[in-house]
């Protein structure tokens, strides 16, 4: 098992429910606009309340390591996944503003909005699993990474839901 | 003028084509059949000759600077360019998926290649946007607009072209320390 296996696991939850987006995305056309309201809203509280908060936690615990760890004086080198994460929260907060007036007549931008989010999720989650999280597998151990990086990105999101 | 505006202009007219590939997928479905046919073979077209071509050059010569600015070869850190390199390797995929489905387009298959084709607007306008303001802005501290052209700009107009061009030298690389 690798060190980073609990951001593994992690990842694996958010993919889930990423499917399960882009499903109620598809069927979106189809629901009365009582439905079709309720669905826009639930997917609106995932995506902000677990998509956003996570890449904030791993902007504010993992990302630093990554950093500290790649020894390059001056210069960030997560800054250009750091723009990937101001474009995700950018789409979701447009998606939550469609949701106010969602209506059948609307369904298709929010649809298409929603697959170039869920686009741009999908590199990017690739991403963090093939450079950084190998990175961190050959420089940490699990202890240190649970303690370093999984236990602060918890009290990162913990305090964010208590806001 | 910043150091890096030849590779900044290079992106203006890339991203104007990109927005016209963008209309082109907004008006398909209203398109006759031969007219659709038409301008889905010339924005894939376009897609491979040279968004493809550009991201290969830009991975060879730009990425190749930037990692060695950023310590690549003192260290044994993660490479800085990594997760742009693999940001292409979905762009190249996206756009033959797209090519694929050129093959047989037709009102059927069109909401497919529609939406293939945001996502990959998508993804090239945050591309696009990251290398400005990261890699870009790190080339303008370090070098003189000279240099670039010398070291980045003209390499990767060759290497487009399909002339053979060396890498930078590890002396020239090494130089940075």
């Amino acid at each position: 098992m690798n060190p980073t296996h609990v951001l593994r696991e992690h990842h694996e939850e958010l993919r889930l429910q990423l499917q399960h987006f882009e499903q109620i995305l598809a069927t979106l056309p189809h629901l009365p606009p009582p439905e079709l309201a309720r669905a826009v809203r639930e997917q609106i509280l995932f995506l902000r309340e677990d998509v956003k908060s996570h890449a904030a936690a791993e902007e504010a615990s993992l990302y630093p390591e990554v950093n500290a760890l790649a020894g390059s004086p001056g210069f960030n080198v997560t800054a250009t996944m750091e723009i990937d994460h101001e474009y995700i929260a950018g789409y979701i907060e447009r998606l939550a503003e469609m949701r106010l007036d969602i209506s059948p007549r609307k369904v298709g931008e929010f649809q298409r909005v929603g697959w170039e989010l869920l686009a741009i999720l999908k590199v990017h989650f690739d991403k963090e699993e093939r450079v950084y999280l190998p990175f961190l597998d050959a420089k940490l151990t699990e202890k240190e990474i649970q303690e370093r990086i999984v236990e602060r990105m918890d009290v990162f999101e913990e305090a964010k839901w208590s806001e | 003028m910043k150091p890096t505006h030849a590779l900044r202009k290079e992106h203006d007219l890339l991203l104007s084509r990109i927005q016209a590939f963008e209309d082109v997928l907004d008006v398909l479905p209203r398109l006759p059949r031969e007219d659709m046919e038409r301008e889905v073979a010339r924005e894939v077209e376009f897609l491979q000759r040279e968004i493809k071509s550009h991201a290969a050059a830009e991975e060879k010569y730009l990425y190749t600077e930037v990692d060695y600015l950023c310590g690549h070869d003192r260290n044994a850190g993660v490479k800085t360019s990594a997760t742009m390199a693999i940001d292409h390797q979905y762009i190249a995929a996206y756009i033959d998926r797209l090519t694929a489905l050129a093959l047989n387009i037709n009102p059927q298959t069109l909401a497919e290649f529609q939406r293939t084709g945001w996502e990959l607007v998508a993804i090239l306008k945050l591309h696009f946007d990251k290398e400005e303001r990261v890699y870009l802005a790190l080339l303008d501290a370090r070098f003189t607009e000279e240099e670039i052209a010398r070291r980045i700009v003209r390499r990767m107009e060759q290497f487009e072209k399909g002339t053979s061009v060396e890498l930078p030298s590890e002396g020239e690389l090494l130089a940075y320390g």
